[in-house]
């Protein structure tokens, strides 16, 4: 079936567009996004101009629309695939938000093309043309000194280079019960890839911290959908100056992908993923916890007690969420893989545990009635995930889950069914994996 | 701005009651109950795809199940944070039956 446009409704409207004294720009937009070969018309029979005037809009506010470059989404080609990321669940387009299998993630250090992309607002235009040319870092508030670092300021610093773990504060968002509000992230928005790049820790010292100085406000140039703020959030200066806090320029040994915040992001391992602000412009180093807009409401808050399921608790017993919480996941087997019962079966994954410290994973076949212990190999810096490994047996013929726990350092476990909260955030429910084995 | 002008025609033209369709004959001796809307066609998908995909991609609301609270305080955040005020107060009571009739928690 012909997607396209067709030529007289193109016609139609550009007319329409001209008849509107619409400028060149304007109107180049217009011819670019209906050329498109695949373009999409999610308009249906009566056409979408048809459709707004049924709502009593004229020519003129239906024009309004169009000649303001407010063609919806829908109207405009969809990407099938997201650059740099071929096989990437991909929950939304615009802004583009995508994960991936945990089967996919089972590399110690994962592979760039596997990090996992969670973006509020769209890409910078310097990080889809890859242009580090005019890109300042401005550290300003309460120092000193204010600095406006170029990259090769950056790149003249002292730099170190670790595995890091980043995760988005919503993953494991659609596992919750009952289902709240955001993009539902399955396992997957979740990476430990190798950072390089110079400690804030070091650059704040070089800006001289005053006494005032208690939090971040972290901003990037990522341009902000509808009438949002610029994505802005911040962490306490503790944080700020822990030394795996990085000003990051390279992952795994390449610039930064676009997607990932070229060319220069934070990266403030072991905490929601947020803190971590892409296409780094400025640090505002402030005598306040930050305020902007995604620091508050409900926005990356959590309850500070448990609350009941579904029901919202009010706007003040929310507080900020920061570190993640005791986590894991089983990258072997995949899901619905096919195994003999009987048979040794390998199952490996990954744990990780916030500030805290993976203490012990383990592995029921049962629902969760007995369990088996895994080896845990600790990760190779203070904030890359475990590595943990055992087998198991599945009794016979049939549909099977393999669960995963971990437990940390302080005794937290993760929990068997997913406790509740608003937003759906730090979602670390157990990891359950099915799979069919056959006689 | 001429931006701002050409969405509050958008805003007025729209009407309060939206499509101005007529209402049905009704043979009745009491009047519609109250709460009745006087509009009460379901909108075309593609209405609510379009008023639902200026800013973001329409994935986003495919990928929700969402109870009518939830809905309606998405829709807050919608008009009032994130500024579609292409939505007037009718538009956005029909658009959200149609998400929790679409898009909602039985699903």
């Amino acid at each position: 079936m012909d997607s396209r446009i067709s030529p007289d409704r193109r016609a139609h409207m550009r007319e329409m567009l001209v008849d509107g004294d619409a400028d060149a720009r304007t109107l180049a937009r217009f011819d670019a996004v209906v050329s498109r070969r695949r373009f999409v018309s999610m308009i249906g029979r009566g056409g979408a101009l048809a459709a707004l005037a049924t709502l009593g809009a004229s020519d003129l506010a239906a024009r309004g629309l169009l000649g303001r470059g407010l063609l919806p989404a829908a109207w405009a080609q969809d990407p099938k695939t997201i650059p740099d990321k071929p096989a990437m669940i991909v929950h939304n387009t615009r802004p583009i938000n995508g994960e991936f299998p945990a089967h996919m993630l089972d590399d110690s250090v994962t592979p760039t093309e596997r990090h996992f992309v969670r973006n509020n607002g769209l890409v910078p235009e310097r990080a889809e043309k890859r242009d580090v040319q005019g890109w300042t870092l401005t550290v300003d508030g309460e120092v000193h000194t204010p600095l406006t670092l170029t990259l090769d300021d950056l790149m003249k610093m002292p730099a170190v280079t670790f595995p890091a773990l980043i995760e988005c504060g919503g993953n494991g968002r659609g596992l919750f019960d009952p289902k709240v509000r955001g993009n539902q992230w399955g396992q997957g928005a979740v990476a430990c890839s190798e950072w390089t790049g110079v400690r804030l820790r070091d650059i704040l010292q070089r800006a001289g911290l005053k006494p005032s100085a208690v939090y971040t406000g972290h901003y990037g140039e990522d341009p902000p959908i509808g009438k949002a703020q610029p994505f802005s959030r911040g962490v306490p200066i503790a944080k700020a100056m822990e030394a795996h806090t990085l000003v990051a320029y390279r992952m795994n040994g390449t610039p930064l992908d676009p997607l990932n915040g070229f060319p220069v992001r934070l990266v403030v391992p072991g905490w929601i993923g947020s803190c971590s602000q892409k296409w780094l412009t400025r640090v505002w180093v402030r005598d306040t916890e930050h305020d902007a807009e995604k620091m508050l409401g409900y926005s990356y808050r959590v309850p500070a007690y448990p609350v009941v399921p579904g029901k919202i608790p009010p706007k003040e017993d929310m507080v900020v969420a920061t570190a993640w919480v005791i986590k894991s996941m089983i990258t072997t087997p995949a899901a619905e893989a096919q195994v003999r019962a009987g048979d040794s079966v390998p199952v490996r994954g990954h744990a990780w545990a916030g500030e805290n410290r993976v203490a012990r994973v383990r592995v029921s076949t049962d629902y969760g009635e007995t369990w088996t212990s895994a080896t845990v190999k600790p990760g190779s810096s203070k904030y890359a995930w475990a590595r943990w490994e055992t087998a198991v047996r599945l009794p016979g013929k049939g549909y099977h889950e393999i669960w995963a726990q971990a437990v940390d350092d302080t005794g937290d476990a993760q929990p068997l069914r997913q406790p509740w909260n608003p937003r759906g955030y730090l979602g670390n429910v157990v990891h359950r994996v099915g799979v069919v084995a056959t006689a | 701005m001429i931006a701002a002008a050409l969405v509050a025609v958008l805003l007025i033209l729209a009407g309060p009651f939206g499509a101005p369709r007529l209402f049905g004959a009704v043979a009745q001796a009491q009047p519609p109950a109250p709460s009745a809307p006087p509009n009460a066609e379901p909108l075309p998908p593609d209405v609510v795809r379009g008023h639902c995909s200026v800013c973001h991609a329409y994935r986003l609301v495919e990928q929700q199940r969402l109870d009518r609270a939830n809905w309606d305080w998405v829709m807050d955040d919608m008009i009032d944070k994130y500024g579609a005020t292409w939505i007037d107060r009718a538009l956005r009571e029909r658009i959200v039956d149609y998400l929790v009739e679409h898009y909602g928690a039985e699903r």
